[in-house]
């Protein structure tokens, strides 16, 4: 079930409705319900692993709790690890690795298997693993308490607005909201209405601008030898707002739901495009995704405290995981390999010069728009690897914008003028609201400040945009959510 | 507490009726139905003292019954609310609200086999139906009808009338241009509306001008022999609720299904295996059936003088149905003495005839268009044709020599003529050369 499907305009008013009118003492079991029917809408068959992934890391924390020591605390991390990490691997890379090693063993004339797994890739199962391993090891470090009740704990796995896509939630954030589900909700206007916004303008982000700009990339993409330096750049530039529009939308879908139920989901974006180096880039992308290889992998490596090349490594391992984490492919290897590399040459330009001037300089606006560019620049060569079906393509795309003469050719793109204009214009705002929010302006706050008629007319107006300007319904084929398959 | 909740409760159905006003007027600056036909049948619809009988169906029955002749002639006020593709499922909600304001007496169902493969949630073009549900007035039976008749990925655009035409905003000058359009007298009172050759001629009768000429068939409908036994659950079930409606609501039903050309029903082939489906269904619930199709020489001539088009009469076609069929309704003549039996009877009591050729275009999988063109004819004895091509812009070529082959395969980008020459295929008799056909 997608959120931007017809289901869920029916799913979604029925869970907050009956949320808000049964006993307090049942929601979480509602909520339960129903988000294991939001998660078994795609296959019902999918719901063995995350019970499966639920139970281990349940009884782990539990497990950990009552073992006073510290080898066998360990020990149990390790199982819960190694259970949830096996069903990842299986379900997730088994293939990846049979078909890499064929090719290994191709080299030297051995045709190793040429069997593969007849496995689907469970939806979000990357997502609700790392949140599940979290809580394991938040529990094992003392952050937080065992959860004893199997409900809230099921609960926090699999709660529906963030389970197939994230934020990665945290057991300190989400699940002390479960726990504490009796208080903290009671009907409220003012949460229910920011909820709302919130998703009205994450499916603004997919609807209006990612899915419209997938048009044009996969166009593109799908015969990208046809093309040159000009279209390729245009459609790899419209593919990093396609992401993040489809991602942060997905995000503020996911947030504002929760929102109009009473939780706070983290955020997982801020203005990643604005950003003036791929440092910051990743400090303010998939923020749960890179907290969490930060916290859970960065720091037990040993970070930065242990000297210059390996902190080097260590970057080089957490983008390593993060690639693979994205796909089994090596196209998402690849691409995490060019953002490390980035990352450690970025970090060595800031140390030579840190060695050469001695102070601070402050940056002008325009240096920093110049540098903004910059990085967006570098962060769409990156996203080459990405959006490339295998890492041979995204070579050869480089190696084409690099050779061929530069053309034009605006009906490649598969948009009509109407749909152009539209993505400008969406593209435009997007920006717009992104650079105000950098300067710290809160743009709900502002909405809300204002009268009655003033705030009809925004949230009609975004409304209607939706309506009329998304992809979706007959003659779309409605995207799914990029991230879904990770 | 309780002021709060009110408060909120106010606001939001205040918001809901803002986002429905900002709808309606949307669709007001996007939406063009300035030349619609159905948007002035429905509004005459509400607008009639009461109607006695109401004839519903496709295009076909649309172009085919003239209630301004049939008032006089039945005396009792008719009404036409077919409209282009009308489905069944249609036809029923029109029923259903025609209801609600009149006391029918008669309705007069228009049977073309052509919907009868219609599954509602496989439809892929939903026009037939909008342009019924954007005129009729809001109600239950038309959003049920809107969600039952096709799958959810067309909802938006069901519901949401300026969802279908957004894009037109950007195409300069064309909201002031619907605006001077939609600003007019003859808008508001939806004077009728006239085209190069069909106008509205009043109480949903839509009268066609032209009439083609013999030997000038030459169409893309691709003909299909009708199978009943291949007909949609859709299109079964939905004939058996316009029955149901109509016992229920104590209204006589009539399956009726106006004149084809011959052309036309010789080429879907089988024609008798309808008539045959359809006297069951009519003997099964104890309702009559007119098959116009089966009507005596006499009393419905086959020529292509009363046709626009393989399918739909044109006014002179109209005024002699309008004959036929009340001497028919009035007892005048009896059912015995005007119709055929059959279609095959009444094939073979007319001349044998070449009628024209009919065309399917099919998609290669490398996406090449292929013009699949088929001869049409009654004769009863093999014939041989032989083809040429005459292209706009260079000499006459010969398509294909004498074959008893009917069907041939055309150039799809060439336009001109195409000239069929046809002779017993013991090659006794006569030549015949037809008349030059146009290919579109």
């Amino acid at each position: 079930m997608l959120f931007n499907s017809f289901e869920f305009m029916i799913f979604f008013p029925l869970v907050v409705i009956l949320f808000l009118i049964i006993p307090k003492r049942l929601r979480s079991i509602w909520l339960l319900i129903a988000s294991y029917y939001f998660y078994m809408s795609w296959n019902p068959r999918y719901a063995v692993l995350i019970i499966f992934s639920t139970l281990i890391t349940y009884l782990s924390g539990i497990l950990i709790e009552r073992f006073p020591e510290e080898r066998k605390r360990k020990w149990v991390v390790a199982g819960s690890f190694i259970c949830n990490l096996a069903i990842l691997g299986i379900f997730k890379y088994a293939n990846f690795a049979l078909d890499s090693l064929n090719a290994l063993f191709s080299i030297v004339g051995i045709s190793f298997t040429d069997r593969r797994l007849d496995l689907l890739l469970p939806v979000g199962i990357s997502f609700y693993t790392f949140q599940a391993l979290g809580y394991t090891v938040d529990v094992y470090r003392g952050t937080i308490k065992a959860e004893k009740s199997l409900i809230n704990y099921a609960l926090f796995v699999s709660f529906f607005p963030q389970l197939v896509a994230g934020p990665i939630e945290r057991s300190g954030n989400l699940l002390k909201q479960i726990q504490n589900i009796k208080e903290l909700h009671i009907f409220n206007y003012t949460q229910m209405r920011d909820g709302l916004m919130l998703m009205f303008w994450g499916l603004f982000q997919k609807l209006v601008i990612a899915d419209r700009a997938s048009i044009c990339v996969n166009n593109i993409y799908n015969s990208y030898s046809d093309y040159s330096i000009t279209e390729l750049s245009v459609a790899t530039a419209l593919f990093a707002f396609q992401i993040y529009c489809d991602f942060a939308g997905y995000t503020n879908i996911a947030r504002g739901a929760a929102k109009v139920m009473g939780f706070t989901l983290m955020d997982n974006f801020r203005q990643p495009y604005l950003s003036t180096s791929i440092g910051e880039y990743w400090r303010r992308w998939h923020i749960s995704m890179t907290t969490w290889f930060r916290d859970y992998l960065y720091f037990p490596l040993g970070g930065s405290r242990k000297g210059t090349l390996r902190k080097y490594i260590n970057i080089t391992i957490v983008f390593l995981v993060s690639g693979l984490w994205h796909g089994a492919s090596w196209h998402y290897v690849a691409w995490g390999m060019v953002n490390a590399l980035f990352q450690i040459i970025e970090d060595i330009r800031d140390r030579m010069i840190r060695r050469f001037t001695k102070a601070k300089s402050s940056v002008s606006l325009p240096g920093r728009c110049i540098r903004v560019c910059i990085n967006f620049i570098f962060i769409c060569f990156t996203l080459i690897f990405f959006a490339s079906g295998s890492t041979h393509m995204a070579v050869d795309i480089i190696r084409r914008m690099i050779t061929q003469p530069a053309t034009f050719a605006m009906s490649g793109f598969g948009i009509d003028t109407a749909d152009w204009i539209t993505l400008i214009a969406a593209l435009i705002l997007l920006i717009a609201v992104d650079i105000i929010h950098e300067c710290g302006i809160s743009i709900t706050s502002f909405i809300n400040s204002k009268r009655l008629w003033f705030r009809f007319i925004i949230y009609a107006g975004a409304i209607w945009s939706i309506i009329l300007f998304g992809i979706y319904g007959t003659g779309y084929d409605t995207g799914q959510f990029i991230y879904f398959q990770f | 507490m309780k002021y709060n909740v009110f408060k909120y409760m106010l606001t939001i159905l205040l918001f809901i009726t803002f986002l429905f006003i900002i709808g309606k007027a949307l669709r007001y600056i996007l939406n063009d139905d300035t030349e619609s036909y159905t948007r002035i049948t429905y509004h005459e619809m509400y607008e009639q003292d009461n109607i006695d009988v109401l004839f519903l169906g496709p295009s076909h029955c649309m172009h085919s019954f003239d209630p301004s002749q049939l008032d006089n002639k039945l005396n009792m006020n008719t009404f036409n609310a077919a409209s282009s593709s009308q489905a069944l499922d249609g036809s029923l909600l029109i029923l259903k609200e025609a209801c609600k304001y009149n006391d029918i007496k008669h309705v007069y169902l228009d049977l073309f086999y052509n919907n009868s493969y219609d599954i509602h949630k496989e439809r892929t073009q939903m026009t037939n139906a909008y342009i019924i549900s954007d005129y009729l007035k809001p109600s239950a039976d038309k959003y049920v009808y809107l969600l039952n008749a096709s799958g959810s990925e067309h909802y938006a655009n069901s519901f949401i009338v300026a969802r279908r035409c957004w894009k037109k905003m950007f195409e300069p000058g064309y909201i002031p241009g619907l605006l001077k359009k939609k600003n007019t007298e003859a808008y508001r009172n939806y004077e009728y509306v006239k085209h190069e050759n069909a106008e509205y001629a009043g109480k949903g009768y839509i009268k066609n001008l032209p009439s083609v000429k013999d030997w000038d068939f030459f169409d893309t409908w691709g003909w299909v022999p009708a199978a009943p036994e291949t007909f949609s659950g859709d299109y079964k079930n939905d004939l058996k609720n316009i029955i149901d409606y109509c016992k229920e609501h104590n209204i006589k039903l009539t399956l009726i299904s106006a004149p084809t050309s011959n052309f036309c029903l010789t080429a879907i082939g089988d024609y008798d295996d309808y008539i045959a489906w359809v006297r069951s269904v009519a003997k099964e619930n104890g309702i009559e059936y007119y098959d116009f199709n089966l009507c005596k020489e006499q009393y419905f001539p086959s020529t292509s003088e009363y046709f626009i088009d393989p399918v739909h009469l044109n006014y002179k076609g109209a005024d002699k149905l309008a004959d036929t069929f009340s001497e028919l309704v009035n007892g005048k003549v009896s059912y015995d003495d005007m119709f055929y039996d059959s279609y095959g009877e009444k094939l073979k009591s007319l001349e044998p005839t070449v009628f024209g050729v009919t065309f399917m275009n099919e998609y290669a999988d490398n996406g090449e268009i292929i013009k699949n063109c088929r001869i049409v004819s009654s004769s009863p004895e093999t014939l041989e044709y032989r083809i040429s091509v005459s292209p706009d812009n260079s000499d006459e070529y010969l398509l294909r020599d004498y074959s008893s082959d009917p069907s041939f395969i055309m150039d799809p980008d060439v336009t001109g003529t195409v000239t069929v020459e046809y002779r017993s295929s013991d090659g006794s008799g006569k030549i015949n050369k037809a008349t030059i056909l146009t290919v579109k």
